[in-house]
């Protein structure tokens, strides 16, 4: 079990080009499909959870199934597997990179690819930010206390406030961004026991 | 010996925080590595974070963790990266070992949900920062109306249309030896 975990997720970790999303047809595929290590709901579940907990998708996936799978140590050796060729790929990369980066073309190349990185940043920033503002999904309190129709979508005047406000901070007064997560954080968990003190119950 | 034990212990826990309060995708954890590896501890310049997502992504596996590597090779070489990797693995197992155990309790508490719903407030807030900031540095090291111009297209074909990140780069390093050619031969006809 513990090897049949390993190779899933080395073929995994090798083949997720582009990161993120791009690796939940291969999880669908081997760990759903094939091995029948989650149902389709749990798949959907660790996706959901993926989202709402730190690290990227592959390896809270990886850990989860693993764990299922073989206890603890089917978690280390499917997170060690989804990682361990990228990091080979990448290390070979940054050694070609860091050696021949003075080569005149390369430079070139790098004065078109660094603002087209830019742009890619800039699109995931537009698509975090709507997500936030403007909210369909109203299984939240505070979404649904704090959202008004306007023009057919539901903009979320609290989490603007929120928004603007840390802008204000981290750009004007220089805050830690750490700091800032944690008081966005509190600033709505302390909201929502004003909205419904049953919670606390 | 203390010196290099030091840089790695820096390397290592400044990894393992940013992994363990970071949510959202793998932008988000590279503008973080910015704020503390360019602004806060000054190691790197940077166009050097941007170098470095443009290798991640030319690379297949998660943008965080090949962020990470690249940067813990460029601070501390092979040993730097071990080390930050380490440092972007271990919260995200952990957490999701903890997860594991109390699977149905996440799924469904409604605390938990909002107080990360306000995490991800400050995410957006971060990364709009680090976008800005990157914006400036590349208008710091080309002068031209051709980043911006990039900068534009790259932005706009990435809302329209749902491609890899892969040919943004291919793309991008197209455009830049194109452009840089033309400039040179351009400038010295002209001159």
């Amino acid at each position: 079990m513990i090897w049949t975990l390993f190779f899933t997720y080395l073929k995994i970790g090798l083949c997720s080009f582009g990161g993120g999303y791009a690796i939940l047809p291969l999880i669908n595929q081997y760990v759903v499909t094939d091995l029948q290590l989650l149902s389709h709901e749990e798949f959907i579940d660790i996706i959901a959870l993926s989202q709402m907990t730190p690290g990227p998708l592959a390896i809270n996936a990886a850990t989860f199934t693993g764990i299922r799978a073989a206890g603890f140590w089917g978690g280390v050796v499917s997170t060690f597997g989804c990682i361990l060729p990228t990091c080979i790929i990448v290390l070979v990369l940054a050694y070609l990179f860091y050696k021949y980066n003075e080569i005149i073309y390369i430079r070139f190349a790098l004065r078109g690819i660094r603002p087209a990185v830019i742009g890619l940043i800039g699109y995931s920033a537009l698509s975090i930010i709507y997500s936030i503002f403007i909210n369909n999904q109203t299984s939240l309190h505070i979404l649904k206390k704090f959202s008004f129709n306007v023009g057919g979508v539901n903009l979320n005047i609290l989490s603007i406030i929120i928004f603007v406000c840390a802008f204000i901070g981290i750009r004007k007064y220089k805050l830690n961004s750490m700091i800032v997560l944690v008081i966005c954080g509190s600033v709505t968990g302390i909201s929502l026991f004003f909205i419904d003190k049953t919670i606390l119950v | 010996m203390e010196k290099k034990f030091k840089l790695y212990f820096t390397l290592f826990y400044t990894t393992l925080i940013l992994s363990a309060v970071t949510i959202g995708g793998g932008y988000v954890i590279v503008s973080m590595m910015k704020k503390q590896f360019v602004d806060k501890l000054r190691w790197i310049d940077e166009t050097e974070i941007i170098d470095i997502i443009s290798i991640s992504q030319s690379a297949p596996g998660p943008l965080a963790v090949n962020a990470s590597v690249l940067l813990g090779y460029r601070i501390g070489g092979v040993g730097g990266a071990l080390v930050t990797v380490l440092g972007t693995v271990i919260p995200p197992f952990f957490i999701m070992s903890i997860v594991y155990l109390f699977y149905n309790f996440f799924i469904t508490n409604i605390v938990v949900k909002t107080i990360l719903y306000g995490i991800q407030i400050g995410v957006a807030v971060s990364i709009c920062d680090a976008v800005l900031s990157m914006i400036r540095a590349i208008r710091k090291t080309d002068k031209s109306h051709f980043s911006i111009i990039v900068m534009i297209i790259s932005f706009a074909i990435s809302i329209i249309f749902n491609i890899n990140a892969i040919f943004f780069i291919l793309g991008g390093a197209i455009l830049g030896i194109l452009y840089s050619v033309f400039e040179k031969y351009y400038l010295k006809n002209k001159g």
